[in-house]
């Protein structure tokens, strides 16, 4: 096998070990909320709280719904 | 006699209204009063999950799209990882449905700490208008 296929491949795999990392990141402060909820050590939850959780949400939706970007024209055969 | 039955009507108008106006038992609470106000059974700590749910959702969703949308007549593979368009699309789309139901429940919850069926039923009457409008906008009905 070709070393720069081989380093490829591991970078790829770094890659995406690194995006499941930040994807857990992103979303610890929803889960934790979720676990207190479900271990029934939530509750009292205080209007600040609430609004840094409906903040980042927001942060992320915002960058969720923009806008595609235009479809690429299809390439010429032949 | 016009007089007098204009004088009972004006007094049975006037004890319903004052009845309903009464410290009555909410119609939530097996009572009668439709405008007894309850204190609202949703609160910042459902809201709070609510709003985890779709965070942690999203979190996921956004990190799907960094990976770039896939170029025309591909597919991701390994060692090209990318975000179909179509699958994009439709995240995009069930992510503003979403959104602007968690705003209208935030709104609601936040401007009513207690609650009345004459509120709630104000508010579904302005839910299915807004539903409504949207049908009619993009042609379901």
């Amino acid at each position: 096998m070709d070393i720069t296929k081989i380093i490829d491949t591991v970078a790829t795999v770094i890659e995406l070990a690194s995006r499941v990392v930040a994807t857990v990141e992103d979303a610890r402060p929803f889960a934790e909320n979720i676990v207190k909820t479900i271990s029934g050590k939530g509750g009292n939850v205080t209007e600040a709280e609430l609004q840094a959780l409906i903040d980042m949400a927001n942060k992320l939706g915002d960058e969720l719904e923009a806008e595609l970007p235009p479809e690429d024209p299809p390439k010429p055969v032949g | 006699m016009k007089s007098l039955t204009r004088f009972c009507v004006i007094a049975a108008l006037a004890a319903t209204l004052a009845g309903c106006a009464g410290a009555g038992v909410s119609v939530f609470q097996g009572g009668t009063s439709i405008t007894a106000p309850i204190q609202n059974p949703v609160g910042r700590d459902e809201l709070a999950t609510i709003w985890s749910a779709y965070g942690a959702a999203a979190a996921v969703a956004v990190n799907y799209r960094r990976l770039g949308i896939c170029a025309s007549g591909t597919v991701e593979t390994l060692s090209r990882p990318c975000a179909r368009r179509n699958v994009v699309a439709a995240l995009r789309e069930h992510s503003i449905n979403a959104r602007r139901a968690l705003n209208i429940a935030t709104r609601f919850v936040r401007d009513n700490p207690n609650v009345s069926a004459l509120i709630v039923l104000a508010e579904a009457r302005r839910a299915v208008a807004e539903f409504q409008a949207v049908a009619n906008s993009t042609g379901a009905r």
